[in-house]
């Protein structure tokens, strides 16, 4: 159990960098995936 | 397996760092923080993963086209100058050989706060850091709050063996530093099962709290409890769900808890209180004979040093500010204070420009969570040693970092203002022109 959660740990850090990778140089507010915000944020494009 | 697990998950990490440096720097966050390598059981657990991750990231930076200074020159010049002290310091050291290996660790928990409020340019990436903070603590805030409900609190919760979060009071001092995070991330998550999952992980990592018999941390929490409430306008909604979360809780601890907590009112008959005093009064002592020198990085923790003091004793300093003191003498205090001081002001400026205006409602939340995170470093800190905890730098880096963003997009939000209107007056004014 513990290594599954040591695993799950490694897969979440892999899902923030492969989201950060993929939204890099936009508004949070605009960003698409798992980890998008739920509301405006910034000026508006 | 979880060797194999983590080689892989760096080296992949690596070969993305070449491309895109933010990554690395990601990755070496949750390295320094979660410490994943002490999890393992072989051949993973000797590997420098930190120094590796901290070069390719450093060399990516260099030739890639990112921005090559912070944004914040205050913040960054009172670092690097409170790390230029502490090196000139570590020469006039209690014990030089013995300082200069935590001096070698220091400069990279400085280096990492540094690098990362120079790649964090933007929302997304302040986003994802605050999220790998979240994760590196969280997992033992998970770890620790299952372990505490299964044991009925019995046993205490500590952090990985060898590292800044090994002992019961600094993990449980870095878990009520991690709550604001938590909290922030599920108030702008979008996903549902993301909000339930964080809300789970806040509670489970409150219970890690309790678990960690750690005074400190009780003192912490309650300074970002009533912190958090002042500065909330739902105080009724949340004294109700603190009320579900916090009553249950306490109800399932046994009466060695309340013992513990109970016993912080008896300071002046308390024997590990008593040896805290010890300790301040030596660094203190220390600090006055060798002005404006210190003894250097855990130079308290020598005996040899005590022997000088009170012989036969050795407590190590508990207490972030005579921690600094002690070690890195009056001049060292000053800056550290002065650091300390930097990203408060830099958080209040955020909430006090961003106040009030929905669209920047994300960047106030920000500045909230970093300051309570903060709050929770200074007030449990004071009877702590954890003066060069990793998150420090990073939140004092990153302050500078988010009052940078928030004013690019309040400059962009006037500019948004402005254009309607000189649209409208050339769309009035025009027809009538032709009239």
């Amino acid at each position: 159990m513990n290594g599954l959660f040591f695993l799950a740990s490694l897969v979440w850090a892999g899902v923030i960098v492969l989201w950060c990778l993929r939204n890099d140089r936009g508004d949070a507010a605009g960003a698409k995936g798992i980890l998008r915000l739920n509301e405006p944020s910034g000026p508006k494009k | 397996m979880r060797d194999i697990a983590l080689s892989l998950f760096v080296f992949a990490g690596l070969l993305v760092t070449f491309r895109f440096p933010f990554a690395g720097m990601l990755i070496w966050v949750l390295l320094s923080i979660m410490n994943p390598h002490q999890e393992t059981y072989s051949f993973a657990q000797n590997i420098q993963w930190n120094l590796i991750v901290a070069v390719v990231t450093i060399a990516s930076w260099l030739v890639s086209r990112e921005r090559k200074l912070p944004p914040d020159g205050f913040t960054t010049t009172a670092i690097l100058v409170l790390l230029a002290w502490t090196t000139l310091n570590t020469f006039f050291a209690f014990d030089p050989a013995w300082s200069w290996v935590y001096w070698n660790r220091a400069w990279k928990t400085v280096a990492m706060g540094v690098l990362a409020g120079i790649l964090t340019t933007n929302r997304v990436r302040f986003q994802a850091l605050i999220w790998m903070v979240a994760l590196s603590l969280g997992y033992y805030g998970i770890k620790g709050g299952i372990f505490t409900l299964m044991t009925g609190g019995t046993n205490r919760v500590f952090g990985p063996p060898d590292s800044m979060l090994g002992d019961n009071n600094q993990l449980g001092l870095a878990l009520v530093m991690v709550l604001p995070l938590l909290h922030f991330l599920r108030v702008h998550s979008a996903s549902r099962w993301i909000r339930a999952g964080l809300l789970f992980s806040l509670v489970l990592t409150l219970a890690a709290i309790f678990g960690t018999y750690s005074r400190e941390s009780y003192i912490a929490l309650g300074a970002v409890v009533i912190a958090f409430w002042l500065s909330t306008r739902k105080k009724l909604r949340y004294s109700a769900i603190g009320a579900l979360v916090f009553i249950p809780l306490l109800m399932l601890m046994p009466a060695s808890f309340y013992e513990r907590a109970a016993s912080i009112q008896q300071y002046n008959t308390d024997v590990s209180f008593q040896s805290r005093l010890d300790s301040w009064w030596v660094a203190w002592r220390y600090a006055m004979d060798h002005a404006p020198f210190g003894a250097g990085f855990y130079g308290m923790n020598l005996q040899g040093l005590w022997n000088q003091y009170i012989p036969g004793e050795m407590h190590a300093a508990h207490s972030i500010y005579f921690q600094v003191l002690g070690e890195q003498g009056i001049v060292g205090l000053a800056l550290y204070l002065l650091v300390l001081l930097a990203g408060v002001l830099r958080l209040r400026s955020v909430h006090r420009e961003t106040r009030n205006i929905p669209a920047l409602r994300w960047e106030y939340d920000a500045a909230q969570a970093l300051w309570l995170s903060l709050l929770a470093f200074c007030v449990g800190g004071a009877a702590a040693p954890m003066a060069f905890f990793d998150l420090l730098f990073l939140w004092v880096m990153l302050s500078g970092t988010l009052l940078y963003i928030a004013r690019q997009a309040l400059g962009q939000r006037r500019d948004d203002i402005a254009a309607p209107d000189t649209y409208e007056t050339q769309a009035v004014e025009l027809p009538r022109a032709g009239v």
